[in-house]
């Protein structure tokens, strides 16, 4: 319950006792004494009026009553009704019916008073009246309830002040010091306070600001005091932890973090035992911090959350209050994972070296800095015929390196072990001799190495081994050696003549090669002169084309216009000359142009002129072309031929088609020439032609067909002589249908058969 | 309409040709280069050239191209002589504006004859 309700409370109480009071007992009460004392004062106004009645009723003047009773009634409002009778009950007054009471008014508020009238004591009559006091008591009651309203308004004002006075100068300020405590207890010192008055409340405030000013540099104090220690823990860079009696961690460093992989937050409150592989062990050890007080070097291995186990020594030790108890157990912790690793590397290291000592063939021995043995292995101990332990101690040198080999003495400073221990030099060597204990001497090679700690010579190492036997070997080794010496330098001597014999022939070679290279040269000259004079050869043959025909269409021109008797007449013998001139004439042309074509055709320069046209007309244009000569000749001329599209070189074909038939007419003297040329193919695809040219001539023998198709080649005929032609038409013929059309030819034949030409050519060449 | 124009730079063939044009009824004016060739063609309009291609100077194709850029109205037939070394060359003798081409020799005997076929008069 607040103070202001506190304060309130009771003054709203009394106001409400105080409303009760009014209300229920001293109004009415008031009400009560103002009613009667008001019935008192009518009543004596009645006595008197019944006073004034009674000589007016003896009088019996009635009008007087009337008019008295009349102006009673309208003086006093309240009068409601006045009744008056006679004696013998009969009424006087009022004449008519009473009016009925006043609405409005309570009955109660009726009062009714009767008075007897009478004259010495004979009774003249009865005198009624009736007074409303509601009116009357209304008004007195509404002035009382403004009364005891005006007194409640100046109880509560004054509940209100108190209340809102109180609030100020108490309740807020205790408020505010409230939430001040209260941030200052979450370590805010910045909270606003009340402005400290003259009042307790000002003292109050003025102590609470003291107070946390005190408590503030206390705080400082503390927090440089812990941020100290803190970076005292933090500095350590071994893991250290602090363990409450429960065995929970109440505080790590950094470094135990990072060894247990886990955060400050995550570690402290967990058992501290938790983060080690034995438990158990570690719960022993801090209960006997605390039974003991501290603990040292308590072996313990780390469970890290990932990677691996990490041994540690822990040295701890307890901590207590002001009062001297102890509050728990300050545990440092020591890795120790390096020193366990070099502590096994040295256990390692020392066996390795025991077991290098044992298993060596070689002698090896240790000395101090004057010679005297510190260890020796069980080979140099076999060798020299002594136990191992027996020669500890004892001086090297004068155990089994007291003689040189030749048996005199050997001073110890003389000897090139002691320059190890002298000097600090690595000395070694094969040229020693070293003593057995049973007098026997053998060869050693030896290597000395100086010890050396800390700059200081402390002794030295020595490794040996008996090398009698190789000696004795290398000595027969070197003599062999001389002997195979002897012997290269003879092999070589040998292999020199023959290698000069090998650069003869060589040398020879050479010039074979040489020669052979000249000869290569004027081959390759030869070559190029070749070309040329083929370059000359095409150039012939196109010179050819062009001067040796221009001449010659004169002379077949000019011939067949004088035969042709264009310039008039000529006689016959001249005619005959004119035709030898003419038939010469042409003879030469064809033979010209056959020898270009030859010659085109062999150096491979014929070019190809790949048109469309029809197979039939190439056969009739041939045909027609010699249809003269055959018909002069007395021949018939038959021609069967096809109509068919080609695609190849039409003047190639018709050239080759007149040769043959051309051929047919010059070795046919009877009979005719049959021209054939039909559609065939391999499987007859209709992709070759074949044309054939077949005569009733003089035919070929069988042992001529060979020949036939060569160059220059003119067969042994019956009509040779009278037949002319240039010996290159069927060799012409092949060429061009090989290498020009992609055809072929050949010729069926026999004597006294007539011949048959066959070509055979593609429908379409690219 | 019977005049005709022999272009021709070797005298025989000259002489044959005119031999045979002149027994085929025709007038022969002759030409023994491209540029006469052109100039006679231009002046004397004939009624048709026969035009060798070997010719010094311009060749007879070049004549040839020169004869019809010069032509505004119908063309003068022109038929080319070409020598055996330049058969098949047929399309660049028709491209040059020839309306056909005979190989050498000449046949004086049958060149007129030819020469209609190729004109198409019968």
């Amino acid at each position: 319950m607040s103070l202001r309700v506190k304060i309130l409370l009771p003054l709203l109480a009394l106001s409400g006792l105080l409303v009760v009071y009014l209300y229920g007992y001293w109004m009415p009460r008031s009400l009560e004494n103002i009613e009667r004392r008001h019935l008192v004062s009518v009543e004596r106004h009645v006595d008197s009026v019944a006073e004034a009645i009674v000589p007016l009723l003896l009088a019996r003047e009635l009008d007087t009553i009337y008019e008295n009773l009349n102006a009673l009634m309208n003086r006093n409002s309240d009068w409601v009704g006045i009744q008056l009778t006679d004696s013998g009950g009969r009424r006087i007054y009022p004449l008519q019916a009473a009016a009925p009471a006043p609405r409005g008014s309570a009955p109660d508020d009726i009062h009714r008073i009767e008075r007897q009238i009478s004259y010495l004591g004979m009774p003249l009559g009865k005198l009624f009246v009736m007074v409303d006091f509601g009116p009357r008591l209304l008004a007195m009651r509404e002035r009382q309830q403004e009364l005891m309203g005006i007194l409640l308004l100046v109880v509560v004002s004054y509940a209100a002040i108190t209340g809102l006075v109180l609030d100020r100068s108490a309740r807020r300020p205790i408020n505010l010091l409230a939430h001040a405590s209260k941030r200052l207890a979450e370590g805010d010192f910045s909270a606003g306070l009340p402005a400290p008055g003259g009042d307790e409340v000002g003292v109050l405030v003025n102590s609470f600001r003291s107070m946390r000013d005190a408590i503030r540099s206390y705080q400082e104090e503390l927090r440089v005091a812990n941020s100290y220690n803190r970076s005292l823990i933090e500095a350590s860079l071994d893991p250290l932890v602090t363990i409450g009696p429960d065995g929970k961690i109440t505080d790590v460093n950094s470094s135990t973090e990072g060894v247990t992989g886990c955060g400050r937050g995550e570690l402290i409150g967990t058992d501290f035992s938790d983060y080690f592989t034995e438990p158990e062990k570690a719960r022993e050890g801090y209960r006997r911090v605390f039974r003991e007080g501290a603990v040292r070097d308590y072996a313990l291995e780390i469970r890290q959350r990932e990677g691996p186990v990490v041994p540690v020594l822990y040295n701890a030790s307890v901590y207590r209050n002001e009062t001297g108890d102890v509050i728990g157990v300050f545990a440092a912790a020591r890795d120790i994972t390096e020193l366990r690793k070099s502590e096994g590397e040295l256990e390692r290291i020392t066996q390795r070296n025991e077991m290098i000592l044992n298993s060596a063939g070689e002698g090896i021995y240790g000395t101090d800095v004057e010679g005297n043995l510190l260890f020796i292995n069980p080979s140099a101990a076999m060798m020299l015929g002594y136990g191992e332990e027996e020669v500890i101690g004892k001086n090297s040198h004068l155990l089994f390196h007291h003689s040189k080999a030749d048996g005199t003495r050997y001073p110890f400073d003389e000897c090139p072990l002691h320059k190890s221990l002298s000097h600090g030099e690595v000395s070694r060597g094969r040229e020693e001799v070293f003593w057995t204990r049973g007098g026997k001497r053998f060869d050693v090679e030896h290597v000395s190495t100086p010890l050396v700690e800390s700059g200081n010579i402390v002794g030295a190492v020595v490794v040996f081994r008996d090398i009698t036997d190789r000696k004795r070997m290398e000595a027969e080794l070197r003599m062999l050696n001389e002997e195979l010496e002897e012997r290269v330098k003879e092999r070589t001597a040998d292999l020199q003549k023959k290698s000069a014999e090998l650069q003869e022939s060589q040398r020879v070679l050479v010039d074979l090669v040489k020669d052979l290279n000249l000869k290569t040269t004027e081959l390759e000259q030869a070559n190029s002169r070749l070309k040329e004079l083929d370059t000359l050869k095409s150039m012939f043959i196109a010179s050819m084309s062009h001067e040796l025909r221009t001449p010659l269409n004169s002379i077949i021109g000019f011939s067949s216009i004088l035969l042709d008797e264009w310039t008039g007449t000529v006689t016959a013998e001249q005619k005959e000359n004119l035709a030898t001139i003419l038939r010469s004439g042409r003879h030469l042309l064809a033979l010209i142009n056959d020898v270009i074509d030859v010659s085109k055709v062999e150096a491979g320069i014929v070019q190809r002129q790949v048109e469309e046209f029809d197979l039939y007309v190439v056969i009739e244009e041939a045909a027609s072309t010699l249809a003269k000569e055959i018909k002069d000749k007395g021949l018939y001329l038959k021609v069967e031929a096809v109509h068919q599209q080609m695609s190849s070189d039409r003047r190639r074909l018709l050239q080759c088609v007149l040769n043959l038939i051309s051929n047919a007419v010059k070795f046919t003297e009877q009979g005719g020439i049959t021209v054939v040329a039909r559609i065939v193919g391999p499987g007859g695809d209709g992709r070759t032609v074949e044309i054939s040219v077949i005569d009733s001539g003089v035919g070929i023998k069988e042992e001529d067909l060979s020949k036939l198709f060569r160059a220059f080649s003119r067969l042994e005929s019956p009509l040779k002589t009278r037949v002319p032609g240039t010996g290159l038409g069927l060799y012409l013929t092949k060429k061009l249908l090989e290498e020009v059309l992609e055809g072929e030819i050949l010729c069926m034949s026999g004597q006294k058969e007539g011949s048959c030409f066959v070509m055979r050519v593609p429908v379409r060449i690219e | 309409m019977n005049r005709v124009l022999v272009v021709e730079d070797n005298k025989d063939n000259l002489q044959l040709l005119t031999y045979a044009l002149r027994r085929g009824g025709y007038e022969v004016i002759a030409a023994e280069t491209g540029e006469n060739g052109v100039e006679a063609a231009i002046r004397e309009r004939p009624f048709f050239i026969l035009m060798d291609i070997d010719l010094p100077g311009i060749d007879g194709l070049e004549a040839t191209r020169r004869i019809r850029n010069s032509e505004t109205d119908g063309s003068i037939p022109i038929i080319a002589i070409t020598s055996y070394a330049m058969r098949g060359d047929m399309e660049r003798v028709i491209q040059a504006g020839c309306n056909g081409y005979f190989e050498k020799p000449i046949d004086p005997l049958t060149i007129v004859g030819r020469i209609h076929a190729v004109l198409g008069m019968t």
